[in-house]
């Protein structure tokens, strides 16, 4: 294989996430714009020939974040790629900070399917998929629409049926996937 | 009944010794209030105590245990005897002067104790732990004594005072205390006084005060340093690693004492450090972490603590280097970790390092410069009897050495840094002051991921991460490797991870 992942194959995220990013990402910069009011104000008040005009900052400020993190969701919506396989689920993203995440399908113990209020309007769905011993999400997909979610959290659940799998306890008898023991090595006494 | 006490008092014991504290250094404004509070505490104390005692009660019944608690709480706990995993004794100094035993169960499920039995006597402990394991016996001296424990391993009192003696962790303990004393005002008066009339003294000596405060911390860094090694004594004294039917059992302790035990199955990852002192007395310490809980290796005195994040327990406090490969097998039956084949990292690691540092070196070199160039235009007078050397090429400095430091951390990482994959067990070593080995099964891991920061992007490495089911050192990492070679690893990984016949047991 090549010096990159091919993840180009792999599935994308519903289109209709991109919105949902750019909803949510509008009302941060709008909140962390207002963040820069107190600055304004008292940057306004220490110098009397203030060049710019009263609330220029958190203006300045939501016009930068703003428009990185719209031309972020683009980026972001390109690189966020996730593909089921036989036993496993990969999940890739990220722009800069890439990360590429893989769950056997025998290791999920349970799948949640959430949605905000903006995501709900749009008929989008996360799906959480937790293994054992983890208190947060392994791996999460952020923007499927509400039927390829039901989908994929039927097909990974019903991934219990498969031999070997945490979903159903495993069967009383135990053919051939039990290796024998090994004989235990002999040890000497230890030295008081 | 006292042991609850104790226990209420050990939980209240910071609020005491402030209590204390203040009564002694008082100023008499505040005599009133002090004889309230104290008559306060002191009923705080004693009424939950009672209260727990009478409300308390077990029994054994129909292949169940019934635990019941609580008074204007009720809480009626039943664990069926099959589902108990582990039974756990603990004996502090005031159990053992009265002869009682703490019994603590613990099932699969949580990740700390189900149920805790405080202040049963001697026999009735060992009744109920029969009756708990399924032996029918209601009478001390006819319970059946299984074959003896395999001993694996039983460190000697003086290595238990090398392991306390190369490491010096009540230094920081004691600098906490300290300086949560200063916050108290009282606390400072009083030290204000004391030091005072220290300095008082002082000053009939030579007066040589960096020989002072040179000698002071040194006195200061060996009392810390005699404390490591009489806590570490007085923690693990008399430590014992057995072994039977699949469960790891540790018994220590001089004053408070413990007995755990651990089912090997569950262990997901053993961890090895060694400090380079250590290194030179051939000794180091062994952690396993498991999925569920594991009392920690203070003891766990509270029922609702679970495996810190910082620390997984000790399987022994110290190891004998001839030793370490019996207890690797011992703790990872199934696996061969003899032979492990090394591979060190890619030798890019060292120019990611310097890029990723270059970043954070312009950055506070330009603070640093912005900083002087405002010192030298609103204050010229101070910047004028400064070193004008010093100033004008401070930041430059900074530059080069913050850059300098990126060099050498990556030099050593890649230098010191070894992972392997042989015989599908994933084990690291990382690190020369202090070495740690990180073994994990490759049958435990969870979930698997292969990470890329810009920095690493630029020569093509990558970092992967194994996660496994235990709450404390969960994720095993190997950074900077060639990112084919990441990825490569990864999906061969995660394949197995979950089919082997290690993953089948409790699910984990």
């Amino acid at each position: 294989m090549g010096d990159r992942i091919d993840i180009q194959s792999w599935k994308k995220l519903e289109p209709k996430v991109q919105t949902l990013w750019r909803v949510t990402n509008g009302l941060m910069s709008l909140g962390l714009a207002c963040l820069a009011i107190i600055p304004d104000l008292i940057l306004r008040s220490e110098f009397k020939k203030w060049p710019l005009f009263p609330f220029a900052l958190p203006l300045i400020a939501f016009v930068i974040i703003a428009a990185l993190t719209q031309w972020i969701v683009g980026r972001s919506y390109q690189c966020y790629r996730y593909e089921l396989g036989e036993d496993d689920l990969a999940v890739a993203k990220g722009v800069f900070w890439k990360s590429w995440r893989f769950v056997n399908r025998n290791r999920i113990q349970h799948v949640d399917l959430t949605s905000g209020p903006i995501a709900r309007t749009l008929g989008l769905v996360e799906v959480s998929i937790y293994v054992g011993g983890m208190p947060l999400a392994a791996v999460t997909i952020p923007g499927l629409s509400m039927a390829e979610g039901e989908k994929l959290r039927s097909t990974l659940v019903r991934a219990g049926d498969a031999p070997g799998s945490m979903m159903v306890a495993p069967p009383v008898e135990q053919p051939t996937t039990e290796p024998t023991e090994p004989p235990m090595p002999t040890w000497e006494p230890p030295r008081e | 009944m006292a042991v609850e006490l104790e226990k209420m008092v050990r939980q209240l014991a910071f609020a005491i010794a402030y209590l204390a504290f203040m009564i002694i250094t008082k100023q008499d404004t505040q005599e009133v209030g002090f004889e309230l509070l104290a008559a306060g505490l002191g009923i705080a104390l004693i009424i939950p105590a009672i209260m727990r005692y009478v409300s308390y009660g077990y029994s054994v019944m129909d292949g169940k245990l019934l635990v019941k608690s609580g008074i204007f709480r009720k809480n009626l706990r039943t664990i069926p005897l099959d589902r108990i995993q582990n039974i756990n004794l603990k004996r502090r100094w005031l159990h053992r002067i009265l002869g009682l035993v703490e019994l603590e169960i613990e099932t699969a499920a949580g990740a700390q104790a189900e149920a805790s039995i405080n202040a049963l006597s001697e026999e009735q402990a060992h009744v109920l732990k029969a009756q708990l394991m399924g032996q029918v016996a209601t009478n001390y001296t006819r319970i059946e004594r299984g074959d003896e424990d395999l001993m694996l391993y039983k460190p000697s009192n003086w290595e238990l005072f090398l392991v306390g003696a190369s490491e010096n962790r009540a230094g920081a303990m004691i600098a906490a205390v300290l300086g949560l004393g200063f916050f108290q005002p009282m606390f400072a008066n009083f030290m204000e006084k004391e030091s005072d009339k220290v300095v008082q003294r002082a000053k009939h000596l030579p007066p040589n005060v960096a020989l002072m405060i040179g000698l002071g911390v040194l006195g200061f860094l060996v009392f810390g340093w005699l404390i490591s090694i009489t806590s570490t004594f007085i923690k693990y004294y008399g430590f014992k690693l057995t072994e039977k039917d699949g469960k790891l059992k540790r018994s220590y302790g001089l004053i408070n004492h413990f007995e755990n035990t651990l089912p090997v199955n569950r262990v997901q990852t053993v961890h090895i450090d060694q400090n380079f002192i250590q290194r030179w007395l051939k000794i180091s310490k062994m952690y396993v972490a498991t999925a569920g809980g594991m009392p920690m290796a203070s003891g766990g005195e509270n029922q609702k603590q679970q495996q810190s994040a910082a620390t997984p327990p000790l399987l022994t406090p110290v190891l004998r280097d001839v030793m370490r490969g019996r207890l690797l097998q011992a703790s990872l039956p199934k696996y061969d970790v003899s032979n492990p084949e090394y591979h060190q990292v890619d030798k890019g690691t060292i120019w990611r390092h310097i890029r990723s540092g270059f970043f954070g070196a312009l950055l506070s070199s330009g603070l640093l410069y912005f900083g002087v160039t405002m010192f030298v235009k609103y204050s010229p007078e101070r910047a004028a009897r400064m070193n004008a050397f010093q100033l004008q090429y401070a930041p430059y400095i900074l530059f080069g050495f913050l850059m300098f430091l990126a060099f050498l951390s990556g030099w050593l990482y890649y230098r010191f840094t070894r992972w392997s994959e042989t015989n599908s067990v994933i084990s690291n070593r990382l690190g020369w002051f202090k070495t740690r080995w990180n073994y994990l099964p490759v049958g435990k891991i969870q979930l698997t991921e292969v990470m890329q920061s810009p920095a690493q992007r630029w020569f093509g490495l990558g970092t992967v991460r194994f996660h496994s089911a235990a709450p404390a050192f969960k994720i095993t990492e190997i950074d900077d490797v060639k990112l084919q070679t990441a990825y490569d690893l990864a999906n061969r990984t995660h394949d197995q991870a979950g089919q082997s016949h290690d993953s089948l047991f409790d699910g984990f």
